[in-house]
């Protein structure tokens, strides 16, 4: 775990690839985690909780990152599985209730994010944007 | 009482601009012409299009939210202000022979139930098609006249059903805020649509040829960055070519 954070914050992402259990690993996004490493900075890590049980963990875990000069928080509670003594991602899920990444929809009224000065309903469009 | 429409295009160029909704096959076919983007429009189960999205299985339900659906497209995303690449100086398809089958099938809308086309034939402001009683028939009795294209393209729409639902549901597994939007915009009286990216549709469906799907893709979002440059109320648009150009190059290796 705490490995695999670590690779996200210098950007080794091979390390973060080659720890995925069989079941996730094609569903890994590398082109986007590529881009992501070098637009966030990660700022820390909370391990909140620990459940291990022979080969199988639970971790149930808190990062703090900034992006776009917004503060981000992700909190996963994430399997891992151990395989030939080496520890593997095996899934997680994502808190919905906290803010993973934000959404941008500005308020027609509320200034223009592009810094025009001009309200967002007289400058850029409202398209949602994600992922 | 029914009534026969009338309907035949001018080529005044006038639909030629913004997003262009696309078949998978076309929208990956054209991966060296149009910024290619997924796009999700949350469905509320009394809409008009929703028992037919639903029927042709082109939408996924939202869990935990009942009477709730969101149909996505694979899309050339395109800020309404500018033209498609392929319109040529004279306003005429540069492309007219190997066009999208949304553009053949225009302004017919196979993702609407057949009884319901009427209404898109009406042109929009700005457009100049001829509606005049000496253009030719095109709809009677609550049925296309000449259907060869939009049965086409609702084919194209039914066989790349499970597909776009196998990215719609590794989209909503991965991106837990993704349901709540949806059905915050839904309750909206004009909801939004929900931009997502070619790298994870890729990802998402496996495509085994994705570095070449991103080679074709880089130098359009090059292109689509420049031409957004500088422009205030272009810059959403902007930064979101810059991202994905960012992802297809490292898909592409170059």
């Amino acid at each position: 775990m705490r490995s695999r954070y670590t690779a996200y914050v210098v950007g080794a992402l091979d390390h973060v690839a080659a720890t995925h259990a069989e079941e996730v690993r094609d569903d890994f996004n590398r082109a986007e985690a590529e881009r992501l490493v070098r637009v966030c900075q990660f700022q820390e890590l909370d391990i909140r909780k620990v459940v291990e049980n022979g080969d199988c963990a639970q971790i149930d875990f808190m990062i703090r990152f900034r992006r776009d000069n917004k503060d981000m928080i992700q909190v996963e509670l994430a399997e891992f599985r151990r395989e030939n003594g080496r520890w593997l991602y095996a899934g997680g899920k994502l808190s919905a209730q906290v803010s993973q990444r934000t959404v941008t929809r500005v308020g027609r009224n509320d200034p223009c994010p592009c810094g025009s000065g001009k309200k967002a309903k007289k400058c850029c469009g409202t398209a949602l944007h994600d992922a | 009482m029914s009534v026969s429409l009338h309907f035949a295009c001018t080529a005044c160029g006038q639909c030629c601009y913004g997003q262009l909704p696309l078949t998978l096959k076309d929208a990956l076919a054209h991966a060296g012409r149009f910024p290619l983007a997924l796009l999700w429009t949350p469905l509320r189960k009394g809409s008009k299009d929703f028992p037919l999205v639903s029927h042709l299985g082109v939408s996924v339900p939202l869990p935990k939210h009942a009477g709730l659906a969101a149909l996505v497209v694979p899309t050339s995303y395109i800020p309404p202000s500018m033209a498609c690449p392929a319109l040529g100086p004279d306003m005429l398809c540069t492309i007219h022979d190997e066009k999208p089958t949304r553009c053949k099938s225009m302004p017919f809308y196979p993702y609407r139930e057949e009884r319901y086309q009427a209404e898109l034939l009406k042109p929009r402001k700005g457009w100049e098609c001829d509606t005049s009683d000496t253009a030719p028939i095109v709809f009677s009795e609550h049925k296309i006249i000449h259907r060869a294209d939009f049965d086409q393209e609702r084919r194209d729409i039914e066989e790349q059903a499970p597909i776009m639902r196998m990215f719609a549901n590794y989209l909503l597994k991965y991106n837990p805020l993704l349901m709540g939007t949806l059905a915050n915009e839904a309750s909206k009286p004009k909801p939004g649509q929900i931009v997502s990216s070619l790298s994870s549709f890729l990802t998402a469906t496996r495509n085994p040829k994705a570095r070449d799907i991103a080679r074709a893709q880089a130098p359009v979002l090059a292109s689509f960055i420049e031409q957004t440059a500088g422009q205030c109320e272009l810059q959403a648009y902007h930064i979101q070519y810059l991202a994905w150009l960012d992802e297809m190059e490292y898909l592409a290796g170059i």
